[in-house]
């Protein structure tokens, strides 16, 4: 038997902990909540949010517990396919996050019980659907007490949603600086006078601030007063309201210019899907990250084949119109996520290993790579060698289509500066290339200058 | 107090102390108790209202074989 690993981000709560051993994911319960655990269990609450696919399912684990002195059970919860985090999401799912955590406490309230938490990066998603994973985070109603979770979730949820609605969508990567939560003084700083009109936003936001500068040092209340069964439930949906009058639309021609692959007739695209279709029916990746996806249409070739696809670009437009098609598809093999290849999310919090960065949570079994060079190596200068390692770092098999310099997206990027890629050329490309990856195959697009490439891995 | 809240006898019946490991901002908790009783309040005339429709709307044919809506106390 190896030795356990416990998850450098679960160490806030000392009711348990996840850990892994031999590659199988486990959580200690300690004897402290053995109580909540048995009431989750008892009152229905832990089926019914199973059923509703708002909670991880779990069964009792015969692992021995790494902290045998506390641990009152071992539980072995099902496995989310990928990680990922709220800065990594668009408005829609930061949005559909946000009314699961609201659902499930209702129906805790409902079962008397509480979540004493609501901290975002406990929602993961199946394809399109939010689900919790700490099933540690519910606890016993204590009707007279104010809800522990309402200060995070406005912080992570209300008013990353609110700034990206009101102020301007970018705004959700306030949350990579503010590991828990934007602070709510600074949300209603930044956001337009005009919220203040929204009951909701004026409640949970301004007035929210306000209270939390009055009253920063109270050691006791100034109110006497206590909450009642139905206080709780009108606070939740109160925020529900509030959450669910929130949108947020891409228009303009910033975004709309994206969606179309215009330097490609029809019949190229139709060429461009099968070459890479047959590539995929080639391999048969386990997985396939899906880089510079836009809407995701090339990954739907790998996610609709049942291979879990993750569909990243750095344009809120594109992801958001990616998440609304999947909303639509259902499939729980694509998860469209907002990420800046040039910039990708880098590993956060205590001792910067409570958020992984993106390569952590890799390697991918194949990446796609599709009209996505030109955009590293001349818009981000990155040398053609230091794209390949990273590449290497990150994938076994490599799906890359070089589009060359005499292409109109190249062009458009160099029309205003000085060309100083001397090697971007195909020659450049595959000397680049050599030490690491060894070309399996390489194709021309029909109708274009474009060629595809599939690499290995050496 | 803050601290009487979070004082609440436990299932045995024992007083237990029941601190949040999160702490949940004095503000934030002040907060909700100046509103939550608004807006508990109409959570709870919502119920009380939705309970005298049902009882005015619902015309059952033969009044003696219909059960009476179980109360539901408002607020609870």
């Amino acid at each position: 038997m190896g030795d356990a690993r416990r998850q450098p981000a679960s160490f806030r709560d000392r009711s348990g902990f996840v850990f892994t051993r031999d590659g199988r994911l486990c959580r200690q319960v300690n004897q402290s909540y053995q109580a909540e655990y048995e009431l989750l269990l008892g009152s229905g609450l832990y089926q019914e949010l199973v059923d509703q696919g708002l909670l991880v399912a779990h069964r009792d684990s015969s692992e021995p517990p790494p902290d045998p002195a506390l641990a009152f059970k071992v539980l072995e919860p099902e496995r989310i396919p990928f990680i990922s985090y709220p800065y990594e999401w668009c408005f829609g799912q930061l949005k559909r996050a946000a009314l699961a955590t609201l659902e499930i406490q209702k129906r805790a309230l409902a079962r008397g019980q509480s979540l004493k938490d609501a901290s975002a990066f406990n929602i993961q998603f199946r394809g399109p659907r939010p689900v919790l994973i700490d099933t540690l985070s519910f606890e016993r109603l204590v009707e007279e007490r104010p809800w522990i979770g309402y200060r995070q979730f406005c912080q992570h949820f209300l008013a990353p949603l609110a700034l990206m609605a009101q102020v301007d969508v970018r705004l959700s990567q306030l949350l990579r600086v503010h590991i828990d939560g934007i602070p709510l003084d600074l949300a209603a700083r930044l956001l337009p006078a005009r919220s203040r009109f929204r009951p909701g936003l004026a409640l949970h936001i301004h007035l929210h601030a306000g209270a939390q500068r009055r009253y920063a040092d109270a050691t006791s209340a100034a109110s006497r007063g206590r909450m009642t069964r139905s206080g709780h439930i009108g606070m939740v949906e109160n925020l529900e309201a509030t959450v669910r009058g929130l949108h947020w639309e891409p228009r303009g021609t910033a975004w709309q210019s994206y969606y179309e692959e215009t330097n490609y007739s029809a019949a190229g695209i139709e060429n461009k899907l099968a070459l890479t279709e047959s590539i995929l029916t080639q391999i048969r990746p386990r997985s396939v990250w899906d880089l510079g996806a836009n809407t995701g249409m090339f990954s739907r070739l790998a996610s609709r084949q049942g291979i879990f696809t993750l569909s990243i670009d750095s344009d809120p437009g594109a992801v958001e119109l990616n998440d609304r098609a999947c909303v639509k598809e259902t499939s729980a093999d694509l998860l469209p996520l907002l990420i800046d290849l040039a910039n990708p999310s880098p590993a956060l919090g205590w001792q910067n290993e409570e958020r992984m960065s993106l390569r952590e949570r890799g390697p991918a079994d194949a990446i796609l790579a599709l009209a996505l060079i030109h955009h590293l190596a001349i818009a981000n200068n990155t040398p053609l060698s230091d794209i390949a390692a990273w590449f290497s770092h990150m994938t076994r098999w490599l799906v890359l289509e070089f589009v060359p310099k005499q292409d109109s997206q190249v062009q458009r990027l160099l029309s205003f500066r000085a060309d100083i890629f001397d090697d971007y050329n195909e020659e450049g490309l595959e000397k680049a290339f050599a030490g690491s990856f060894r070309i399996v195959s390489r194709q021309p697009v029909h109708e274009s200058s474009r060629v595809l490439y599939l690499m290995e891995r050496r | 107090m803050i601290a009487n809240w979070l004082m609440v006898p436990d299932i045995g019946g024992k007083a237990q102390v029941l601190l949040a490991y999160l702490d949940p901002g004095s503000g934030s908790f002040i907060l909700q108790l100046l509103v939550a009783g608004i807006l508990g309040g109409l959570v709870a005339l919502r119920m009380s209202w939705g309970k005298i429709k049902a009882r005015f709307s619902r015309r059952p044919p033969e009044p003696d074989d219909t059960p009476t809506p179980p109360e539901a106390k408002p607020g609870g």
